[in-house]
């Protein structure tokens, strides 16, 4: 990768391994699924236990940063921004979060744990008809995980979630899918549309699926184990 | 490239050139003949989306901007048009002058060392223009003349001053603008441009883009 950032490597599921490793002394964990999967939950609880092993912690969360995310919050409220339009938005957040807060921590060792990561970008954006090989060029400057977690859960189960705890008006895509508010069938469909869009990159990028159903314990332990053995041969290595 | 849709009926004139290069006096002359003739021609500016100027104008003067944040800020301004102005136009069968294209972010992002291929690929869902007027006018000759539009100093970006090319404003503009100059000189090479000869009178030039512009209409 240059000093500048410029996407060097290619992402393409059809060819994972064109997808470069990076060679920074960090850890770099990203969480992805739809909203109501429990990616909250299970970072803070892998952020707790990943600081009291004695590991520094630095998170970086999705539409975040200071340049874009107010632009972002504008358009959607007018709703008027085209899906392209509102992807390279995004890609300017993860491009901004990857030199200020990703690169830095990995360069200085530390575990970073991103909720949210391009998985997402690319699942949301493909249901909203960007073509999919014009989102996975946009994303080439996005430093390559060293574990992907996935938290699989269908549609209906997700939605239930999100719906009993804050009400519709609370789903964030529910507002960025511009004339679907107040319209839970054609969100639905939307959401059903995401999930299944996820699926397509879980294989050719190792990405770790967990049954998002499962008690919020055992997905927790099952990820854990695989932190650390991930750790321990960082370690070893 | 492709287009978003298919079939646009309109016109898509493009006039290109570097900073100074006497674009927009060109783009003004050739409204107001094609307004003569008749025609109600639509106009787009580079970097004018009402969604992202403002962000891209606010993250300018904030100084920060690095090349890819850069180079993205204008492909979303250029999204937006595209999708929000220029189609719509093509789709009612009405001319689009655009004062400079995806030509411009691809001679200013490869001079900023972005990847001619991530670039195409990038852009590549932008309309394919039915002309494109290439003002050629080399660095040493406009940084001589007056900015069309007032600037207070010279721009941190137009100069360069973001690649630490030179701590003398003055120079690193020079070599910035050449660097640009060179990207469009391999751009022309390659598209199907009108090369003028910017250097010459302004009314032989917007005579010879009407004269093309007739044929195309």
């Amino acid at each position: 990768m240059t000093d500048d950032r410029w996407p060097s490597s290619r992402l393409d599921p059809a060819s994972p391994s064109s997808w470069e490793h990076h060679t920074f002394p960090g850890m770099l964990i990203t969480v992805d699924g739809v909203d109501g999967s429990g990616r909250a939950t299970q970072i803070d609880l892998l952020d707790t236990w990943l600081k009291m092993q004695g590991y520094g912690v630095v998170r970086t969360s999705w539409n975040s940063s200071k340049l874009v995310s107010k632009t972002i919050a504008e358009a959607r409220r007018q709703r008027t921004l085209a899906a392209r339009t509102y992807s390279i938005l995004h890609a300017i957040d993860m491009a901004e979060r990857n030199d200020n807060e990703v690169i830095p921590a990995l360069r200085a060792g530390y575990v970073v744990l991103a909720d949210r990561y391009v998985y997402t970008a690319f699942a949301r954006d493909i249901a909203r008809g960007v073509e999919i090989d014009w989102i996975l060029n946009l994303y080439g400057f996005a430093v390559r995980p060293d574990l992907s977690v996935y938290l699989r859960i269908d549609a209906e189960t997700s939605l239930g979630r999100v719906m009993g705890i804050a009400g519709e008006s609370t789903i964030e895509e529910a507002d960025e899918q511009a004339g679907v508010r107040g319209q839970l069938g054609s969100f639905r469909q939307f959401q059903e549309r995401v999930v299944a869009e996820y699926e397509q990159f879980v294989r050719p990028f190792d990405m770790v699926a967990l049954d998002a159903r499962e008690p919020v314990r055992r997905q927790q332990l099952e990820l854990r184990s695989i932190v650390a053995a991930m750790l321990e041969r960082m370690e070893s290595a | 490239m492709s287009t978003d849709s298919p079939a646009p009926t309109g016109r898509l004139i493009v006039i290109e050139g570097i900073d100074r290069s006497g674009r927009s006096t060109q783009v003004r002359l050739l409204l107001d003949w094609l307004r003569r003739r008749g025609y109600e021609p639509i106009r787009t500016d580079w970097s004018t989306s009402p969604h992202i100027s403002k962000a891209i104008h606010k993250a300018k003067a904030a100084g920060e901007l690095r090349p890819i944040t850069f180079s993205l800020f204008y492909a979303a301004d250029f999204t937006d048009r595209v999708a929000n102005v220029i189609v719509p136009a093509l789709e009612r069968g009405e001319i689009v002058v655009a004062d400079r294209y995806v030509y411009t972010a691809f001679a200013r992002d490869v001079a900023r060392g972005a990847n001619q291929a991530w670039l195409e690929t990038l852009y590549g869902f932008a309309p394919e223009p039915d002309a494109v007027f290439y003002l050629r006018v080399p660095p040493d000759v406009t940084k001589d003349r007056v900015p069309s539009t007032p600037v207070k100093a010279i721009d941190r970006y137009e100069a360069g001053l973001d690649l630490g090319l030179s701590s003398d404003p003055a120079e690193s503009f020079q070599i910035y603008q050449q660097r640009v100059f060179d990207e469009f000189e391999r751009l022309s090479q390659t598209n199907s441009f009108t090369i003028i000869d910017g250097n010459v009178d302004v009314d032989d030039i917007a005579r010879t883009i009407r004269t093309r512009v007739k044929e195309i209409l």
